[in-house]
């Protein structure tokens, strides 16, 4: 399902216009990108978990020319399936 | 940090962001996943811009379950503080034991010992004007705070004080009050111990003195007012002793403003940067300035007010690209020690 469809799907469900169900989609995305930035999880019952990990900077060497790097830190959003959620899918398998 | 966010704090955060309400939201957050999950349950991909991708994936024991790839804007948005970092290449005589090295040295106590003092230095002139300003309010906007200046001491007694002490010179045209408040501070002592003398000793002789050495002091005055200095000069050489006196004087304070902000759970570093510095990279600086307060510039403490320096103590500017770069410098080199740390 592409975005749009989902906008759609929303917006007749919730009884809104696409505008705001784009305003709310925006929303979220920062409120996410902002937890996550923190190391926070956002956690949505049923569904799972939204959280920032961070990944410490280290050496690399390169296998074939012996070549090490230095790379930095990065935060990255991990998400995590609800057991609710996993079970649901795999029921109707 | 590790914080776990539960759907109604995020239906807040949402409807603050979003500007509706927040039972809008909730309903919002709760039709999109169930959505989401019906369409996982369906057999079904999920595309949501800006967050990123839902699709399903064997794993273990032949059972399924999702993915989430997020979005490119997403994860540069969460990776904000090392966006800009790049993989650096190491010269094939650098060994592991050079780069711990590398890291104790010139990331630990040397460093660490000149940005403490520096910090302890810019806080302790914090605290000495923090002493003399009113307690703050806490509110989600930046906050100008101007301490309240006491009145000047009663002009009257100053100039009749004066005319008693000095009857035959001439004053200048241009008198400036404060000059006479601080000519006042420095006779009226003179004044009372000239009066003890002239009361308890009747010796004439010593009488003699003081009127002569009063002549002399007086000949003096009269020959710095008239060697020709401009108005200007002794207006500046008495400014200049004004400032140093006024920081001594429990009468006088400076007006002093000290820019703050507040931290909430929308309003992080990065964007109390982009509002007062144009960009969010300078967040390091907000916190090597309030490195006391801040543990983890991850995770600061809703309600947390925040010294915003100004701009030319860092050589911030938005426009130079050497000042974005060595504020990013700043953020690696804060994060490794906070990693030596934890």
């Amino acid at each position: 399902m592409e975005n749009k469809t989902l906008v759609e799907r929303l917006a007749r469900n919730l009884k809104r216009s696409k505008k705001d169900i784009n305003n709310l989609l925006g929303a979220l995305n920062v409120v996410v990108a902002d937890k996550c930035a923190n190391l926070d999880t956002v956690a949505i019952p049923g569904f799972g978990n939204f959280a920032g990990k961070k990944n410490n900077e280290y050496v690399g060497v390169d296998v074939e020319t012996k070549k090490k790097t230095l790379f930095p830190p990065k935060v990255t959003v991990e998400f995590t399936v609800s057991n609710v959620l996993k079970n649901k899918i795999n029921k109707k398998k | 940090m590790n914080k776990s966010i539960p759907l109604i704090e995020l239906a807040a955060a949402v409807a603050d962001v979003a500007g509706t309400g927040e039972r809008l939201s909730e309903l919002f957050l709760k039709e999109l996943f169930a959505t989401v999950s019906q369409v996982l349950i369906d057999r079904d991909s999920v595309t949501i811009n800006g967050l990123g991708s839902f699709f399903l994936q064997s794993g273990e024991d032949n059972k399924d379950t999702v993915i989430f790839t997020p979005d490119e804007s997403l994860a540069s948005q969460v990776n904000t503080p090392f966006d800009r970092f790049e993989p650096i290449g190491l010269d094939d005589n650098v060994t592991d034991d050079v780069i711990a090295a590398l890291t104790d040295s010139d990331f630990g106590v040397d460093s660490k010992q000149q940005t403490v003092e520096d910090i302890e230095d810019d806080a302790q002139q914090i605290s000495e004007v923090a002493e003399t300003t009113p307690p703050l309010e806490t509110t989600s906007e930046s906050e100008v705070i101007q301490p309240s200046q006491q009145p000047i001491e009663d002009e009257n007694e100053t100039e009749t004080v004066i005319n008693e002490i000095l009857p035959n010179v001439e004053k200048s045209s241009e008198p400036i009050d404060n000059i006479e408040q601080t000519v006042v501070k420095s006779e009226k002592p003179k004044t009372a111990n000239q009066e003890k003398t002239n009361n308890s000793s009747r010796n004439p002789f010593l009488r003699g003195m003081i009127a002569g050495a009063a002549i002399v002091a007086a000949g003096l005055l009269i020959w710095w007012l008239s060697t020709g200095k401009s108005n200007n000069n002794a207006d500046n050489d008495i400014a200049q002793y004004l400032t140093e006196t006024a920081n001594e004087s429990a009468n006088i304070k400076d007006k002093i403003s000290i820019v703050t902000d507040t931290t909430s759970t929308t309003n992080v570093l990065t964007k109390i940067s982009t509002r007062h510095y144009g960009r969010q990279e300078f967040w390091v600086y907000i916190y090597l300035e309030n490195k006391d307060k801040i543990a983890d510039p991850n995770n600061i403490p809703n309600g947390t007010v925040l010294i915003i320096p100004p701009a030319e103590k860092y050589k911030i500017n938005p426009n130079d690209n050497e000042s974005i770069n060595r504020a990013n410098n700043e953020a690696f080199t804060a994060y490794t020690k906070l990693l030596q740390h934890n």
